[in-house]
């Protein structure tokens, strides 16, 4: 029996492996999941997001009004204010910038967190514009993922209507040297992205109406599986332009990144597929396909944790002989 | 969620055989597995280069250039009139402002003067888009209109507007001189990135540290200021956090606790990697030894993420086999017959 294990172990361990996954994926129990802190915190974001909006309109003609009655103000810094505030209020429920930055390599964790903030930006009714970041790989992910979203809001409860492209959202697609990219969107964001991924100039979309610049960005949101691509946001859309940036990421890197939420530089953070099942519970997102993947996980984590005391046991039992 | 026509069906079962060759490399290293390899990396970079072109080169060196060119050489009176006439329109129609503006905005908008200078600037948008085709009079129009739709100006008074027209037109040309840098700017651009092919030819190979060295500057310049600020300054001045937290109900015992095992672990994990002085004294044992501790703490969370990761991108291709697959075919054959 030992001989028969040491010999073929690793073909056991893989069959177990795929045998609980596949229990996990025809579960149908419902999974209570608890949303966590981070998590909440990118939700509480979206959703308070028309209230915040209009909270900075308050805010911006407050400053508006101290500055037209200080006769030392610099002229050119009303207008742009004026101009700022007008575009705001065309923009009623927010604008929301959505930055899908992974390869197929990552779709398994990111595309339902990508899916469920698509379809939670659009429940909210904010404007929201995606791009992609470092890897040309996710413009065709990106794509899918918008499209399913924009026909279908009754996966989300409340339902949405149908989404149109040019009007409620815009889809830039890759552009490379995505660093300057970015900060090209600070200067015109029609500069930066002169047509959109299917080539239509966005100069003249509908949706363009009452956005210049970044400073017409109510939130960042950058699902990203590199090295690096949250922390660009965090210096682009944190740092330099003063937005909150919430990120999604894969399990691998979602260690790194909790300094950052601790700090505020995060507004919230949404770790591999517990995050998006977690995001999915919070949204009420059905079917929610990273929720029915979480049987799955704790079967294989489950499976792992008996692997690795089974190990220990084995290596007692050897050290004592 | 499974194929809907038959050419969706064949894709998926490609894609379900390249994982079942993929996960084959478990058993043994085959044949199939490394052809799945070489299919994937060559497909990846195949995409990458086509998408490269369409979202990089085609727009925005391609499309500049065939539209210069072709505006070098475009007949003035033409665009002059094709202006005119489209201007002429939109000013006869009324139908400023745009359409999607609220009746505020429009009672606002029919009250304001012609503002000549913003007149001059929509026009400027509209007729100098990079990928504006000036031949065509079709294009020309769409262009003004669009421009015009979204300029919120006042253009009911059409003698004035045909008046500012004109005087538009004076210092009018097809081409302005800023577009003759631009292509300029453009063939350097083209230049600097041929360079970096040089690396194939050693003879040459030198002639690559100009875009290498131009690529690295712009990167360190622009990112080394904003990188200090967040990922130094502010992760510092993150770490300054009171060590008694005080609630309504007095001392909040659990984030005292928060905040003090995240001071602990700062300085003694900093502590650890400093390596001057030869730490000897019980004190300095003490103080490594809580820092490894620390350390595999954050390595342990790191591993059971990765783990999770890991395990995640399983569900997901068993999930497709499962879904798309199997379930899938089955359906699609289910409702051909």
């Amino acid at each position: 029996m030992l001989s028969f294990w040491r010999n073929n172990y690793r073909v056991v361990i893989y069959i177990l492996t795929f045998v609980s996954v596949w229990v996990g994926l025809i579960m149908t129990a419902k999974l209570k999941i608890n949303a966590s802190a981070a998590t909440r915190g990118l939700y509480d974001a979206l959703e308070n997001l028309p209230a915040s909006h209009a909270a900075m309109i308050r805010e911006d003609e407050e400053k508006l009004q101290k500055l037209l009655s200080d006769s030392k103000a610099d002229p050119k810094a009303i207008t742009a204010l004026e101009e700022h505030i007008s575009r705001a209020k065309i923009n009623t429920n927010g604008v929301v910038l959505l930055n899908i930055n992974y390869n197929p390599g990552s779709e398994a964790e990111l595309t339902p967190m990508s899916q469920a903030v698509c379809r939670h930006a659009f429940r909210v009714g904010a404007k929201l514009f995606i791009n992609v970041g470092y890897d040309v790989m996710s413009q065709p992910l990106a794509q899918k993922i918008i499209s399913d979203a924009a026909l279908d809001g009754r996966s989300v409860s409340p339902p949405y209507p149908f989404r149109e492209s040019g009007v409620d959202y815009l889809f830039f697609g890759f552009r490379p040297n995505a660093f300057q990219v970015y900060l090209q969107m600070g200067e015109s964001i029609t500069a930066a992205y002169e047509t959109d991924y299917s080539g239509r100039d966005t100069s003249s979309m509908p949706i363009m109406r009452g956005i210049k610049d970044f400073s017409d960005i109510d939130l960042v949101v950058t699902i990203s599986s590199f090295v690096g691509g949250p922390e660009m946001w965090i210096n682009v859309g944190k740092t330099k332009f003063g937005k909150p940036v919430a990120s999604g990421m894969t399990a691998v890197s979602a260690s790194d990144y909790y300094p950052y939420l601790q700090s505020g530089q995060l507004c919230g953070l949404l770790s591999g597929l517990r995050g998006a099942a977690e995001y999915e519970a919070l949204v009420g997102v059905n079917p929610a396909p990273a929720t029915r993947r979480m049987w799955a996980q704790l079967y294989i984590h489950t499976f792992a944790i008996l692997l690795i005391i089974i190990g220990n046991i084995e290596y007692l039992f050897r050290s004592k002989k | 969620m499974g194929p809907d026509t038959f050419i969706d069906l064949i894709g998926v079962w490609i894609a379900a055989l390249l994982t079942l060759g993929v996960y084959s490399s478990l058993i043994k290293d085959t044949f199939i597995s490394k052809l799945t390899e070489a299919v994937f990396v060559g497909v990846s970079f195949g995409m990458s280069i086509v998408f490269t072109y369409y979202n990089g080169i085609k727009p925005k060196i391609e499309e500049p250039l065939v539209r210069y060119y072709q505006n070098l050489h475009v007949d003035y009176a033409t665009v002059t009139n094709a202006v005119t006439r489209t201007v002429e329109k939109i000013a006869d129609a009324k139908t400023l402002p745009a359409e999607s503006a609220t009746e505020e905005l429009a009672d606002e908008i029919a009250s304001r003067s012609f503002d000549t200078n913003r007149f001059f600037a929509v026009l400027d948008s509209a007729l100098y888009k990079q990928t504006l085709k000036l031949q065509s009079t079709n294009e020309v129009a769409v262009s003004l209109q669009s421009a015009f739709a979204s300029s919120e100006i006042n253009l009911v008074d059409k003698a004035t507007v045909m008046g500012a027209l004109k005087d538009y037109f004076q210092g009018y040309k097809t081409v302005p001189t800023s577009r003759h840098f631009w292509v300029l700017y453009i063939f350097i651009s083209v230049l600097l990135g041929l360079m970096f092919i040089t690396r194939f030819f050693p003879k040459h190979a030198w002639l690559s540290r100009f875009p290498m060295a131009y690529t690295i500057g712009i990167g360190v310049g622009m990112g080394t200021p904003l990188s200090f600020q967040s990922q130094i300054m502010q992760q510092v001045q993150a770490s300054f956090i009171p060590m008694l937290v005080r609630s309504a109900n007095g001392i909040d015992w659990l984030a005292t606790f928060g905040n003090l095992s995240l001071v602990i672990g700062t300085l003694t994990v900093l502590y650890y990697f400093f390596f001057s002085f030869k730490k000897e004294d019980a004190a300095s044992r003490g103080a490594t030894k809580i820092g490894i501790a620390y350390l595999m703490i954050g390595f342990g969370a790191s591993f059971a993420f990765t783990i999770m990761a890991r395990v995640s991108l399983l569900i997901g291709r068993i999930n497709f086999l499962q879904d798309e697959w199997i379930q899938g075919t089955y359906e699609f054959f289910k409702y051909l017959n």
